[in-house]
């Protein structure tokens, strides 16, 4: 194998081990390359012949499961703290949307005081299917667990300095608590829409069905993504624990 | 000394070697080598995910740039890294006064 083939070899093999994305793996392929093309430039100074000196630079650079393993050391700290960003955004999206839309917005568009959504009384109170009542109540208030989840994984992250990870036991508490929120506001979103479109129906005066099927078109959107942001960290926290594992 | 007993020192030691003045990974790696006598020796693989994580850490900045008509990462230390730098010299001394109180007392 001639020089410039082995350390195209070598750049291949550390591709094919190395964790992240393709943006990350070419910063990181380039400097290796810049890396073992000048020390071979430096040993063909000294005399060193061509081959000896491509077989010199890769042995001293490292194997490329050594490589990759040290990066997915460092890369699990920053994967935890993704998958503690993710769940306090995705949270926070969802409350944006729960709270802001009904009061701040109605608010400015000079709607009645009792927000947006709520077309003035008086209106029956049972139009809610009563099956769906419970899911809503709980639902309201779950994305609170997901923000809790959210914060503690944060704090751990943050108590551990900046190689940090998440214990898989806390991760796993973690990551379900926030699944099972925005699951549980998903409900909750379907429940709040059917009602509306219910009383839309049974109440004058009651904003068109066609806000509440855009509100929670968007809502049902934040929700998704923040839950795709969420599993999406994991898998990629999960992905570099495995590597870490199978190069010990 | 070897790969696992450095792991421990690598941020002191890359912020060290940046501190007077940016330079690429090989150019770091051969500025510890000169400067420790030959004695700092390690993959030279494993600096670069510390140079990564430490510009993540927002202590290093970096950069592309030309040399000899290939690509070149050149780091150098931020504010904030010079600041951890003088942290991290500060707590080493005491430490190695420690460790060398306790060894002359052994002796």
């Amino acid at each position: 194998m001639n020089g410039s083939r082995r350390i195209k070899a070598y750049l291949d093999a550390l591709g094919r081990e190395l964790p992240g994305g393709r943006r990350f793996k070419g910063r990181v392929l380039a400097e290796v390359e810049d890396h073992l093309r000048e020390g071979v430039r430096r040993e063909r100074v000294d005399g060193v012949p061509a081959p000896e000196a491509e077989w010199r630079a890769i042995e001293r650079f490292g194997s490329p499961g050594l490589v990759a393993r040290r990066f997915a050391e460092d890369l699990t700290g920053s994967g935890a703290r993704a998958a503690a960003w993710a769940m306090i955004l995705a949270t926070l999206g969802v409350m944006f949307l729960r709270f802001l839309p009904s009061l701040a917005l109605g608010e400015l568009l000079g709607m009645p005081s009792n927000g947006f959504f709520e077309p003035p009384g008086p209106w029956p109170g049972d139009i809610l299917p009563p099956h769906l009542r419970p899911a809503m109540n709980v639902a309201q208030f779950a994305f609170l667990a997901s923000l809790a989840a959210g914060a503690f994984a944060l704090w751990r992250v943050w108590r551990r300095g900046w190689g940090a990870e998440i214990p898989d036991g806390e991760l796993s508490v973690v990551v379900s608590a926030t699944v099972l929120a925005l699951a549980a506001f998903a409900v909750s979103g379907v429940a709040h829409t059917v009602f509306m479109f219910q009383r839309a129906e049974a109440v004058p005066g009651s904003p068109s069905p066609f806000v509440h099927a855009g509100f929670a078109a968007v809502r049902a959107t934040i929700t998704a993504l923040g839950g795709y942001f969420v599993v999406r960290a994991v898998v990629r926290l999960l992905f570099l624990r495995r590597l870490q594992a199978n190069s010990n | 000394m070897r790969g696992e007993a450095l792991k421990g020192h690598l941020d002191l030691l890359l912020l060290a070697a940046v501190r007077a003045r940016p330079a690429h990974g090989y150019a770091i790696i051969e500025n510890l080598r000169l400067r420790s006598g030959g004695s700092l020796d390690l993959p030279e693989g494993t600096v670069y995910p510390v140079l990564h994580r430490l510009e993540r850490a927002g202590f290093l900045r970096s950069r592309w740039s030309e040399a000899s008509g290939r690509r070149r990462r050149t780091y150098e230390v931020t504010e904030e890294g010079l600041s951890e730098l003088r942290a991290r010299e500060r707590d080493w001394r005491e430490f190695s006064r420690a460790v060398e109180g306790v060894l002359v007392e052994a002796t």
